[in-house]
């Protein structure tokens, strides 16, 4: 939705730094310091969240963004997506809001993050609104988006999903990112749920990943059933890079033979300071995705790591198939961030592995055939921030069938 | 036919929108020239590093420059860091990883000797690097050598798969396909003689633009502009492709050329086709393209008898660009002082058929005009009663529809609305789209998308035979034309202009004008 502005000024419109965005104060603020590339308009203060004052309110905040003496550029309002993100403390709900202003810079959309303190006192349902604007080069206009804030504590929090259902762009899809630990929606978010078309969660981020993937599973599994909903998973999308340089090792005929008479498969990562604290979620994924595209069955449970290695035990046919778990606690020489070694069965074996170098942002890939010069190259590899993750998720409404065959794996495994 | 190798790879399945091709070797023929330094070589190093080339991937270029593998790889490093489109994003470890997996060959590629080392390299990197007999054929060399060079291809008998239905063979054939109908129909005549039509792949890189293949989905992904995208509704479509450069030291060629040939037969015929053409069942390269062939068979032939009705023929003066007074073509390098070689055209041309009767597409291209701007306008009718005649005294405009494909590239549209006001005032808006306002990023550059579906075996962004010859065939006569006519007809311009004041009267007769841009 696009539309242009133009109305008289208004003497309310005040920047503040996107850096600091401070929900809860006042009107008619001084300009703070601003980042080069964004500004944030606001034209509220946290107020009893009722829906037709925040209504009016943004269309005052439009007119006065658009006619503003100190705005340099012209005022284009975009949105291609309703934005919503969920919390369950105002400290994630201000880390929230500034990451928020990041994914608007690519993702055009109205952004409503709902902030939910069910055990906070006293009973408060407010709201505050702003408009987060990405500054272009001198002439061209600027971009700017709404981001309203929802402060829901105690019982007002089954009061949330009125406030949010309103407030949601008609015709446009609905994304709901789910920043509270574990993906366990509350009843309160109910409503909300049924009008989402996609849900993004960071299992990266889950304390006991398998555990809670399993538990992710079964709610992937419901939530589809009945709602039809999609679900992305951050931490699945910060494996794409490797999944396809693996699986890229197998294009070829010859490699492509190759891939039923895998035998050994490992994972090797340092824990240090690149670890993202997701390497076990990583590698659990990782291995569920190839047990799954090559229908290797788990021969018994996934148990939580106690040591640095762990051996995985599947079957292809009749054939045996071994995953090793090999967590590198050394720190003082690291030599890869993280390593994957597929070899076959056959003698001599064919040996395939990716490496994230040291070399920040590397990766080398390494294919030997028997009887072949190995095939080496390297590539970039970009670890994409939380930000950059979520607006290549945004991309996709779509389901991502591998992702749920993946879970289902998991969930089989954990329940052996 | 599509590429399905990779796809029978299990791990691949579900992997999103990453479009990696089976792995395979790429000849260029022209290595050490300008396209493979300015375009294919960056091109191709932007596909690596982002992890689209396959593994095994190889590059032969084949040249007369006295290279060695080094020297090349040496000579192709400093292209890409010279001439990529943001040389800072270029990685060092990637590029080296990239510039190994290049090889190149010193011959004469105009002998047929040339070739049997060429097979042999291609067979020794099938075995070392797995590429499995896949190889494209890149033809970067000037148009005369295309002909001797896929003759000398299918002699040598690398034309054909080396194991058909497992391995592909395919030939990149860049613009200009011929200079005439008679040309076309020969160099097609050659290419037929060693490769199947679904082999070749002539590339026009306009089509690889994003904001081109927009044109498709703006169309045909959406419900509410194709009802109305016909001559009940329409009045007129303008194609502007305009340059403010002028021939920047390709007298030679342009002498040769004109803009006719360089930019209306291929750019402006395909956005025209594109524009115009009927829905194809599916976006498929077979379908896309037949529907294309069929508008271009349906343009009426420009009447000759009335040339100045229907055509204008241009020519730069001297005058000012971007704050600096440049020269006229005339005394341009290597350009005659009585060149009769047009700068700009601008035609009237009409589609013969159901949807399209009777609705004029202006169309324009030029070097040096006011600025560089390539736009697509179509304009709709009025409404058929003015229901505010009484209350307003203001001419109400007419919709607008434009479609910018650079720079800048989006879509707006213009419509009448009522200005605050307790009087009946009625006042134009627009309403506009950005693609990088509302999706951020940088697109690949055209080159990347078209070497990319080269090697995916999809010929849907690329010209047909047929496309090329109906091209021809409807302005070879203008050009023989012309040739006759010498310098006569032919209206100079100023440099910075938007092009002899003859183009706004081709409008002008008809009660029109040029959207201003």
């Amino acid at each position: 939705m696009f539309s242009g502005l133009r109305s008289k000024a208004d003497s309310s419109l005040a920047l503040r730094d996107r850096n600091n965005p401070q929900p809860g104060t006042h009107q008619g603020e001084e300009s703070l310091p601003v980042s080069k590339k964004f500004k944030s308009l606001t034209a509220g203060v946290l107020q009893p969240a009722n829906v037709p004052t925040l209504e009016e309110e943004l269309s005052d905040l439009w007119r006065a963004a658009a006619e503003s003496p100190r705005t340099e550029h012209p005022v284009m309002r975009a949105s291609v997506l309703t934005l919503l993100a969920f919390v369950e403390n105002e400290d994630e709900g201000r880390e929230t809001f500034n990451l928020i202003s990041h994914v608007i810079a690519q993702n055009p959309c109205r952004a409503i993050l709902m902030v939910a303190e069910p055990r906070e006192r006293p009973e408060d349902l407010s709201a505050w609104i702003s408009a987060q604007c990405h500054l272009p080069p001198s002439g061209a206009r600027q971009v700017c988006c709404e981001q309203i804030y929802v402060r829901a504590r105690g019982e007002a929090v089954s009061g949330l999903d009125n406030v949010v259902l309103p407030l949601i762009v008609p015709e446009l899809p609905v994304y709901l990112w789910w920043r509270a630990g574990r993906f366990v929606p509350p009843s309160f978010l109910d409503q909300v749920l049924r009008v989402t078309n996609r849900v993004l969660v960071d299992s990266g981020r889950f304390e006991e990943p398998e555990l809670d993937l399993a538990a992710l599973a079964r709610l992937v599994d419901r939530f589809r059933t009945t709602d039809g909903m999609a679900f992305s998973d951050l931490n699945w999308a910060r494996l794409t890079p490797c999944r396809e340089l693996i699986a890229q090792n197998f294009d070829s005929d010859e490699a492509r033979s190759c891939l039923q008479d895998l035998s050994e498969v490992s994972f090797e990562w340092q824990l240090g300071a690149h670890d993202t604290g997701s390497r076990t979620a990583h590698t659990l994924l990782l291995t569920a995705w190839l047990a799954s595209r090559l229908g290797w069955r788990p021969e018994g449970p996934i148990v939580p790591n106690t040591g640095p290695r762990r051996v995985l035990e599947f079957r292809r046919g009749d054939e045996p198939v071994r995953v090793e778990w090999v967590v590198q606690r050394e720190k003082s020489k690291p030599a890869t961030l993280f390593k994957v070694n597929l070899k076959t069965r056959s003698v001599p074996p064919a040996i395939f592995s990716v490496t994230e170098s040291m070399e920040e942002g590397i990766v080398r890939t390494k294919a030997e055939l028997p009887g072949r010069a190995p095939l080496e190259r390297t590539a970039r590899m970009v670890v994409m921030d939380e930000v950059e993750l979520v607006n290549e998720e945004l991309k996709f409404p779509e389901r991502d069938r591998i992702y749920e065959e993946v879970l289902a794996l998991i969930a089989r495994t954990v329940e052996l | 036919m599509p590429d399905t190798s990779v796809a029978l790879n299990p791990l691949r399945e579900g992997m999103r929108i990453r479009r990696t091709p089976s792995p395979c070797s790429m000849v260029i023929f022209g290595a050490s020239g300008d396209l493979t330094q300015r375009k294919l070589i960056p091109a191709l190093y932007y596909l690596h590093r982002e992890r689209l080339l396959p593994q095994g991937f190889s590059v032969i270029g084949c040249g007369k420059t006295p290279y060695d593998n080094e020297k090349f790889r040496g000579a192709m490093a400093d292209a890409v860091r010279k001439f990529s489109e943001q040389p800072s994003s270029v990685d060092e470890s990637s590029l080296r990883s990239f510039t190994e997996s290049l090889y190149y060959l010193t011959d004469n590629f105009g002998d047929r000797k040339a070739y049997t080392q060429l097979g042999s390299l291609l067979g020794s990197l099938d075995r070392e690097r797995g590429t499995s007999g896949n190889r494209l054929f890149y033809l970067a060399t000037p148009p005369s050598a295309f002909p001797v060079t896929i003759g000398h291809l299918g002699s040598a008998g690398l034309a054909a798969p080396e194991d058909p239905g497992k391995s592909w063979t395919r030939v990149v054939i860049e613009k200009p396909f011929g200079h005439d109908l008679e040309s076309a129909r020969k160099l097609t005549t050659a290419v037929n003689t060693a490769f199947k039509e679904e082999q070749v792949y002539r590339i026009d890189h306009y089509l690889g633009k994003e904001t081109v293949q927009n044109l498709l989905v703006f169309r045909f992904a959406n419900g509410i502009f194709e009802p109305i995208w016909n001559r009940r509704y329409i009045d007129h479509i303008e194609i502007t492709v305009a340059e403010d450069l002028g021939v920047e030291g390709r007298g030679r060629y342009y002498e040769e050329a004109g803009l006719l040939r360089d930019m209306i037969q291929n750019h402006v015929m395909s956005v025209l086709s594109l524009v115009a053409m009927e829905a194809p069942a599916s976006f498929d390269a077979v379908e896309v393209r037949d529907e294309k062939a069929k508008v271009m068979r349906a343009v009426r032939p420009i009447d000759l008898d009335n040339l100045g009705d229907f055509v204008v023929r241009g020519q730069y003066g001297e005058g000012w660009i971007r704050g600096e007074k440049v020269p006229a073509y005339r005394t341009e390098p290597n350009v005659a002082p009585k060149s009769a070689t047009e700068t700009f055209a601008a035609l009237k041309l009409f589609i013969d058929n159901w949807r399209w009767a009777d609705v004029p597409f202006y169309v324009r291209s030029g070097k040096r005009l006011a600025k560089r701007v390539s736009e697509i306008v179509v304009q709709f009718r009025r409404v058929p009663h003015m229901v505010f005649g009484r209350q307003t005294q203001n001419p109400v405009e007419q919709n607008v529809l434009a479609m910018r494909i650079q720079p800048n590239e989006g879509i707006s549209i213009n419509f009448n609305a009522k200005f605050p006001a307790p009087i009946m005032e009625i006042r134009p808006v627009k309403m506009e789209f950005r693609y990088a306002e509302s999706f951020g990023g940088e697109p690949p550059s055209a080159y990347e998308t078209l070497l990319l579906d080269c090697m995916l075996g999809d010929q849907t962004l690329f010209n047909r035979e047929d496309a090329v010859e109906l091209a021809w065939q409807l302005l070879t006569p203008l050009l023989e034309r012309w040739k006759e006519d010498g310098e006569k007809g032919i209206q100079s311009y100023e440099s910075g202009s938007w092009g002899p004041e003859a183009a706004d009267r081709l409008l002008e007769q008809d009660g029109r004008r040029w959207h201003r841009l």
